[in-house]
């Protein structure tokens, strides 16, 4: 997506804000194939402002009261996928039990943007610049998916199957984000970019630890992030940090077939995710 | 006199209306049946046009005209007028505007746009400065020998070369021979890189039914842009009619002649309607003009004492498609190669080279940024080749005021400046030998400087004017011609205006901060090259005395004493023998009025203007006397560098000019802050990126990275060193461009300094650094991944 339009004008639709779910997942059948979902519209816009997609119609979610809440229950917490960046980072339930989805949603657009990212608008753009897929992935997280038709629940990690493409079907949309842990976790999201603020990452590293469970997620390096548990790290419970820190790097480096694009090579993107992942690993172990 | 003002800090007058969002720009300006333009664009880098149909765009409801190149016969420029108001026979980079649709409303405009179909025909496109060189490169202007040329200019017809400047002074050659000479050779580059204001261009014009021509545009240089409009199109200058709002930026994208021809054209095509262009920021950094890619190739000889015998260099600019703005960047990065150092031989060839890519044309620094990058890294490499602190060898070169010669044979003046002190206050501010550990044992820690001097690059004749009003209460309108952009010369001119009156600063109006009317104003050359305070503040000053004469003479008439008696300050004409003899100003404001109603004098307006004295063109090598001021100034950096990743964290800046007097601290301040960001972005991230058929492939501020909030360095030291320049306003000189000259070369000085890499070409993102260190300095990055992979992790119980 390279933003070049010389347009202000959005192509012409017709817009629905429903207030019930239900109303929504009906516009939406409805107009199948014609129809867009908008929770932030930040990737939305642009497209349409490209004149990449023409939309006919335009449901906006953000009216919908019930995907906007975050809840906490003892088999996880729950997030409504209208959830924004900064709700995310001002929620207690999120901030003292996600450390690393709060982490992750400070980095979603600017400061000013993160009023209008939605958390389920970011992962279902299917875009390598996500920086809630790395995180959640990292949590094993599931996404409660709906049609008028009923409902199903992946994992995370199966939502982009290719470069900005989904399993979601035209008709379908993510209503919430179900992490399985409700409290106990550490975990951290690091991220490499080429300046401080918004700029597209060139590495994005989440990593998590609970008990003896490890996982580290490695995105914007390739159309899906790279997912990494302690049995594929191999790591040893009973052998030293920087025993484990030294293999996990390497494993990570032969493993990882980075994109080169006009961000970053492919050599530099290897190098830095290795760097970062054990910067993360560091960061949960306690060990910086 | 005890200053009230003057040295004191003062905010820009126009902050409210700022931080309300409340100031009126000419974005904000709309005339009720106001029609919209939007630009159709090549596709192509160099094609002709065979065939433009226009049928289908104006089908869409609400297009009302579509005009061509054809309707435009016209040529613009400022020194050549090698510019179309749309593209006529053919295109010559991919943007270049082709037509324009007119239409009741934007998105009637923008679906109009969309259906004008141009045929083309093809052209080799030249895409590189090298390939555009080549004897047998296709010609990009084959009717560069016709256009119109500004004294001074040498454009080589037959060729891709806009302009050659040449500089000679002494004898290169015969120095390089010399025994003891140690030579470094480096070509530099920079990439070409956009202006950014945060207020695109955009123009309202109206072309009236009495055939003025009324345009509210976003300019900086109001006189400027009607001078070279009515030029172009044949109107006497006083048809036209500028009104320049503030700007919201300028940055010398916004000098010269921008898009106001094709607006005004389009007005009168309609019918006489008003007619709006705004850009959008696609457009801005697609179909206008940016800063020219730069091209060093430099050889530099020291003798083993660090003295600076010889300079040559060949600078190439790529201007792009049209080069009417850049031909003068060319000659200025030439005539002042040589920098702040007394360089006995000098050899410079500067050429401005045409390529099938986006034009070119000012911006902040004006050649400086440019040739400082190569002169100032030159310095460092030498400094490390011969085992000379970087200090020490620029302490060993400096002009001396009173003493040297330039390499364009001007003197430097002995009021000129003190680069010694400035080179001093750097060090002591900076102390570039003592270097603290890093955060991070793979991390690196360096220090680094670079000095720079620039003057204003103006014509000989670049003048200045400004009127002082009086009104009946005592309170002072002012009229300047400068154009106001958030640079902070219209406050500074306020506060000089109070201080010489001893009014409150509230009683003064400077009437440019809501609009500067080519109507009403007087004549200012250009808001430029860091000129408007020392030409507008020569021409404020005189008006000043002049308007101070008239009260002088009515209230010696008043007091019955003589005229050399009176003495006008502190809100207060009064008698200096007798000084209980006083009356408030505001007394004389309208003439004196006795209680019979007699009336001595009339009501007081003051004239002043300024022109440069005895300036001249240069000659053909590069010698003459061109320059009013110069400015010398010093950058310095510390950094650290992440030796696994190459990111580089500034972490502590401080910039130091010779200003000669600052009349206003705050904003001087102001300027080396926002200069030293600005500087800071070029360094480390901003680059525009061509794709391989030459286009732009990055016009977006998300891959076109600009420095947000949270990239700003966080210690930013501001040292004002006040060595009065005898003829500037209260000593003053300008500061406005030079501040982001130095702070490119601080940083690859510092990289250089502390890990012995070279980096030759901005900007140094952290990947480029990184590159460059594993090419250069592998040891460093090995070194840094065993202490970061495999040693220092502090043991912790894993579960």
């Amino acid at each position: 997506m390279s933003f070049t339009t010389p347009y202000f004008t959005l192509p012409k639709f017709t817009y629905f804000k429903p207030k019930k779910l239900e109303d929504a997942l009906s516009l939406l059948r409805q107009y199948k194939g014609k129809a867009k979902v908008m929770a932030g519209g930040i990737m939305l816009v642009n497209l349409m402002k490209e004149r990449q997609i023409f939309p006919e119609y335009v449901i906006d979610i953000k009216g919908i009261d019930e995907l906007k809440k975050i809840s906490k229950t003892e088999n996880g917490i729950k997030i409504g996928s209208a959830v924004t960046a900064i709700e995310l980072q001002n929620s207690l339930i999120v901030r003292d039990n996600l450390p690393a989805l709060a982490k992750a949603a400070s980095y979603m657009g600017d400061r000013t943007l993160q009023h209008t990212v939605t958390i389920g608008g970011n992962i279902s753009v299917g875009m390598p610049s996500t920086d809630g897929l790395p995180a959640l992935m990292s949590m094993d997280s599931l996404l409660r998916i709906k049609s008028q038709d009923g409902e199903r629940t992946i994992p995370a990690s199966e939502l982009v199957i290719g470069l900005g493409r989904t399993s979601l079907k035209d008709d379908e949309m993510i209503t919430e984000i179900i992490v399985p842990y409700s409290s106990g976790l550490k975990g951290t999201y690091l991220k490499l970019i080429n300046a401080s603020e918004v700029a597209i990452a060139t590495v994005a590293v989440s990593a998590l630890l609970k008990e003896r469970k490890l996982s580290v997620v490695i995105g914007a390096i390739a159309p899906r992030p790279y997912y990494f548990d302690h049995k594929s790290l191999q790591w040893k419970w009973e052998a030293s940090l920087s025993e484990n820190l030294k293999n996990a790097s390497e494993i990570i480096g032969s493993n990882v077939k980075p994109m080169s694009d006009a961000v970053a090579s492919s050599e530099y993107r290897k190098e830095v995710s290795k760097v970062l992942a054990v910067r993360a690993l560091k960061e949960v172990f306690g060990g910086a | 006199m005890s200053n009230k003002y003057v040295g004191k800090e003062v905010p820009q007058a126009d902050s409210w209306l700022k931080v309300t969002g409340t100031l009126k720009y000419a974005f904000d300006t709309f005339f009720p049946g106001t029609l919209y333009a939007k630009l159709v664009t090549s596709k192509y880098p160099h094609a002709k046009i065979k065939n433009i149909d226009v049928s289908e765009a104006l089908k869409v409801k609400g297009v009302i005209k579509v005009a061509t190149g054809k309707d435009f016969p016209y040529r613009l420029g400022l020194y050549l007028s090698d510019r179309d108001v749309l593209a006529v026979d053919k295109v010559r980079w991919i943007g270049h505007p082709v037509a324009a649709v007119i239409a009741d409303s934007l998105e009637a405009a923008e679906e109009g746009a969309e259906k004008v179909k141009v045929d083309y025909e093809p052209l080799e496109p030249v895409l590189t400065v090298e390939r555009a060189l080549e004897k047998d490169a296709p010609l990009i202007h084959e009717k560069l020998g016709e256009y119109r040329v500004f004294p001074g200019f040498h454009p080589i017809p037959g060729t891709n070369i806009a302009n050659l400047f040449e500089l000679k002074h002494g004898d290169v050659e015969k120095a390089f021979q010399e025994d003891d000479v140690v030579i470094i050779e480096e070509t530099y580059r920079l990439p070409q890189i956009s202006h950014v204001t945060m207020e695109t261009q955009n123009v309202l014009a109206w072309w009236r039914f009495d055939d003025y021509v009324e345009l509210w545009t976003s300019i900086q240089s109001p006189f400027a842009t009607r001078f070279l409009m009515a030029d172009a199109i044949g109107l006497p200058v006083n048809r036209i009619i500028v009104h320049a709002p503030p700007a919201g930026g300028g940055f010398g994208l916004k000098a010269g002649l921008g898009w106001e021809p094709l607006v005004a054209l389009l007005s009168k095509l309609v019918g006489r309607k008003p007619v709006k262009l705004v850009l959008s920021r696609a457009e801005q950094m697609t179909s206008a003009p940016v800063r020219d890619g730069f091209i060093a190739k430099v050889k530099a000889g020291f003798k083993r004492d660090g003295r600076f015998v010889a300079y040559q260099a060949d600078f190439y600019l790529d201007a792009g498609a049209y080069a009417d703005y850049t031909i003068n960047v060319a000659r200025t990065a030439g005539y002042s190669a040589d920098g702040a150092y007394d360089v006995p031989n000098v050899h410079v060839k500067s050429y401005a080279v045409y390529t099938n890519k986006i034009p070119t044309t000012a911006m902040r620094g004006f050649g400086h940024p440019e040739n400082h990058w190569a002169l100032e890294l030159t310095l460092d490499r030498a400094a490390s080749v011969l085992g000379i602190d970087p200090v020490e060898i620029r302490r060993r070169n400096l002009l001396k005021p009173g003493e040297s010669v330039r390499a364009t044979g001007e003197r430097v003046r002995e009021d000129e400046g003190d680069p010694q002190k400035v080179l001093s206050v750097l060090a002591q501010a900076l102390e570039p030998d003592h270097v603290d550990r890093p955060s991070e044992p793979w991390k690196v820690r360096a220090k680094g400087i670079a000095l720079l001097v620039k003057a204003p690059s103006q014509p000989p004749n670049a003048g200045s004017s400004a009127v002082v009003k009086l009104n009946e209460d005592g309170t002072i309108d002012v009229l300047t011609g400068n154009g106001s952009m958030g640079q902070g010369t219209p406050t500074s001119l306020a506060v000089i205006v109070a201080e010489e009156f001893g009014i409150p600063l509230e009683k003064v109006k400077i009437n440019q901060l809501e609009m500067v009317s080519t109507d009403t104003n007087p004549y200012t050359w250009q808001t430029v090259g860091s000129r408007g305070l020392f030409s507008d503040g020569i021409a404020l000053l005189r008006a000043i005395e002049d308007a101070k004469n008239q009260i002088k003479d009515t209230a010696s008439r008043v007091f019955k004493v003589p005229v050399s008696d009176v003495e006008v300050s502190d809100g207060y004409a009064f008698s200096k023998s007798h000084p209980w003899i006083r009356k408030e100003i505001k007394e004389f404001a309208m003439g004196y009025t006795y209680p019979d109603g007699t009336t001595v004098g009339s009501p007081v307006i003051g004239r002043g203007s300024y022109a440069p004295v005895l300036n001249t063109f240069l000659d053909a090598s590069g010698h003459g006397s061109n320059t009013v001021f110069h400015t010398y100034g010093g950058t310095g950096v510390e950094l650290e560098i992440d030796l696994l990743t190459g990111e580089v964290k500034v972490l502590r800046a401080i910039q130091v000019y010779d200003i000669g007097k600052a009349i206003d601290p705050l904003l001087v301040k102001g300027q080396m802050d926002g200069g030293f960001i600005m500087g800071l972005g070029s360094a480390l991230y901003e680059e525009l990126k061509f794709g391989e058929d030459g286009r732009v492939i990055n016009p977006n501020l998300i891959n076109y990275y600009v420095p947000h909030f949270e990239d700003m360095t966080a210690s930013m030291e501001s040292y004002m060193i006040e060595t009065p320049q005898k003829d500037g306003p209260l000593g003053a000189r300008g500061v406005g461009e030079h501040v982001m000259v130095g702070v490119a070369p601080a940083i690859a000085n510092a990289i250089l300094r502390a890990t012995g890499v070279k980096i030759n070409q901005l900007p140094i993102t952290a990947e480029k650094l990184w590159k460059a260190i594993k090419e250069q300095k592998p040891e460093l990055i090995e070194k840094a991944q065993k202490l970061f992979f495999e040693e220092g992790i502090k043991e912790v119980q894993q579960v």
